[in-house]
């Protein structure tokens, strides 16, 4: 066997030469690794949201001088239902309307009916929730002696991990803020206000956030994306009904509330699960917009989260996919959050982008559905994918010049569609 | 343990990345591929194996439009990357001749 010349045999290493280079190799290639989140252990569940920074304050302005309680019957839904606003009873009635269009069928509409279910059993629709249902009876008769947890830490760590336990997506806790309950409460079943009694003074408030089924809302507005809300209402009741359950087999009076008693969003804002968007919905960064919240008030003391911001508010004064895609254009356009305000329905003295409720109840009734586009068509509306959580980490750190273009990807990436019949057909072939 | 497509994927892609680095080991070995060619072929190991991640994911995620996209975005410029690498590769390779 013959020998290769020196010069014509191909470049070699020696052994040292080939262990450095082989290091070297191994620190490129962990760096590669560790540059892409580990999803794999984990499933679908949360890994890790876009980095969240603490705040000390709640975050958003609210011009205490000039600030009154919000009356429950305020809102577009209560007034339709209490006879002061009749196109938004005209929409109430069309959301049971079905015809042969796609996400209109008896088959889209029967699966609203079959999310709602559970609700209307035990909660009666927690739009307006009664004290008088399983799921919301403000008087559930408590054990005598009081549990004694070793801290308020722990106190907090066993209710987070019920409450997961029990059904929660996300869990928060903030204190009791008088500013956030009804000046006066609806009752659905009188169709009138009564006086916001409760049976004891809240010492905290616990936030459960439920996700909502992605694949469900891409099919927004249909029957089948109504079926995905109807669920999140139900679990809503489920898990505020057993979580009220669990505190008082411990001793503590507690009630749960859907959306009655107490504004849902500022609670979500305050207990640290996301923060407030231009759609006026809370944005939470494992499920953005796609979620439903429910409160349990307590009189058990625990630890409170802080407010958090990952960038939404920067976010939403650029981007306006929500408004864009808002088809009763009851969603503002102007930049920043301003005291604005449309109607008697928005709550006064916040800063925030007041929408248009009602409007945005006139456009349930048009769509015949309870619309939602403005939750499919947010960004922050992305399955917990790592690849979404590294745009969302690159949407904190980039520049605001930059955060158009990123709404422009995010279309041209085909997220965020509404109105998409084929999505509707998709659904149901999987 | 049974794995969901999203681990099945993540396998894969360790795999296809330990591959890739033994084939540029492989490059620097038997071609003494100069720090230029290293560094594209890099490169171009990272926008594809990126690709793959985000094209595989959004498919998983029933977002198709997302995958084509990503196909286009970032495993176009990965394959020029390596069009580029193997480009140098050949003139180091020529000129060492």
């Amino acid at each position: 066997m013959t020998q290769p010349k020196e010069d014509q045999r191909p470049a070699n290493m020696d052994r040292r030469k080939f262990v450095k280079f082989g290091a070297a190799s191994m620190v490129v290639g962990s760096a590669l690794a560790a540059a892409l989140p580990a999803q794999a252990n984990t499933g679908n569940k949360p890994v890790v949201g876009p980095p969240k920074i603490s705040l000390d304050d709640f975050p958003v302005k609210v011009d205490d001088a000039k600030y009154k309680r919000f009356h429950q019957e305020n809102t577009a839904f209560c007034q339709a239902l209490g006879g002061r606003f009749p196109e938004g009873m005209n929409a109430f009635m069309n959301l049971g309307v079905t015809t042969d269009e796609v996400g209109l069928r008896r088959v889209d509409k029967a699966l609203t009916t079959a999310g709602w279910h559970v609700d209307k059993l035990i909660a009666n629709g927690a739009s307006t929730a009664s004290p008088k249902t399983i799921a919301y009876d403000r008087d559930v008769p408590v054990k005598k002696e009081a549990y004694a947890f070793e801290s308020k830490a722990a106190a907090t760590a066993h209710v987070k991990k019920a409450a997961k336990f029990l059904g929660a997506d996300l869990v928060g806790i903030a204190p009791y803020d008088e500013r956030w309950t009804y000046a006066s409460f609806f009752d659905p079943q009188q169709g009138k206000s009564v006086p916001p009694d409760l049976p004891f003074t809240p010492k905290s408030v616990i936030v459960l956030a439920f996700e909502m089924d992605y694949e469900a809302f891409s099919t927004a507005p249909s029957g089948v994306s109504g079926g995905a809300v109807g669920l999140g209402y139900s679990q809503m009741a489920i898990t505020g009904a057993s979580l009220r359950q669990f505190l008082v087999e411990l001793g503590y009076r507690t009630f749960a509330a859907g959306n009655d008693v107490a504004l849902s969003v500022p609670y979500g804002v305050a207990a640290g699960l996301g923060e407030g968007a231009r759609n006026g919905l809370l944005v939470t960064s494992e499920y953005g917009p796609r979620v439903r919240l429910a409160k349990v008030f307590t009189e058990l003391e625990m630890d409170f989260d802080k407010p958090v911001t990952f960038g939404v508010r920067h976010f939403c004064e650029n981007c306006m996919r929500c408004a864009d895609a808002c088809p009763g254009e009851a969603i503002p356009k102007y930049k920043e959050p301003s005291f604005e305000v449309h109607n008697e329905c928005n709550n006064q003295a916040v800063e925030k982008w007041a929408i248009d409720a009602k409007k945005c109840l006139i456009t349930w009734g048009k769509t015949k559905t309870d619309c939602s586009t403005c939750i499919t068509a947010c960004p922050y509306n992305k399955p917990d994918f790592w690849h979404h959580r590294l745009v969302d980490k690159l949407n904190k750190v980039a520049p605001e010049s930059l955060h158009s273009l990123m709404r422009e990807m995010d279309k041209l990436f085909g997220y965020g569609n509404s109105f998409d019949k084929k999505a509707t057909l998709e659904f149901w072939k999987k | 343990m049974i794995l969901n497509p999203t681990e099945w994927m993540f396998f894969f892609l360790g795999m296809l990345t330990a591959a890739g680095m033994g084939g540029m080991a492989f490059l620097k070995l038997k071609y003494a591929a100069n720090g230029r060619c290293l560094a594209l072929a890099g490169l171009a190991l990272f926008l594809i194996i990126f690709t793959l991640a985000w094209s595989v994911s959004s498919i998983i995620e029933n977002e198709h439009q997302a995958a084509n996209m990503g196909l286009l975005f970032f495993g176009l410029p990965g394959i020029l990357c390596l069009a580029l690498a193997l480009k140098q590769l050949r003139r180091t390779v020529s000129t060492d001749k």
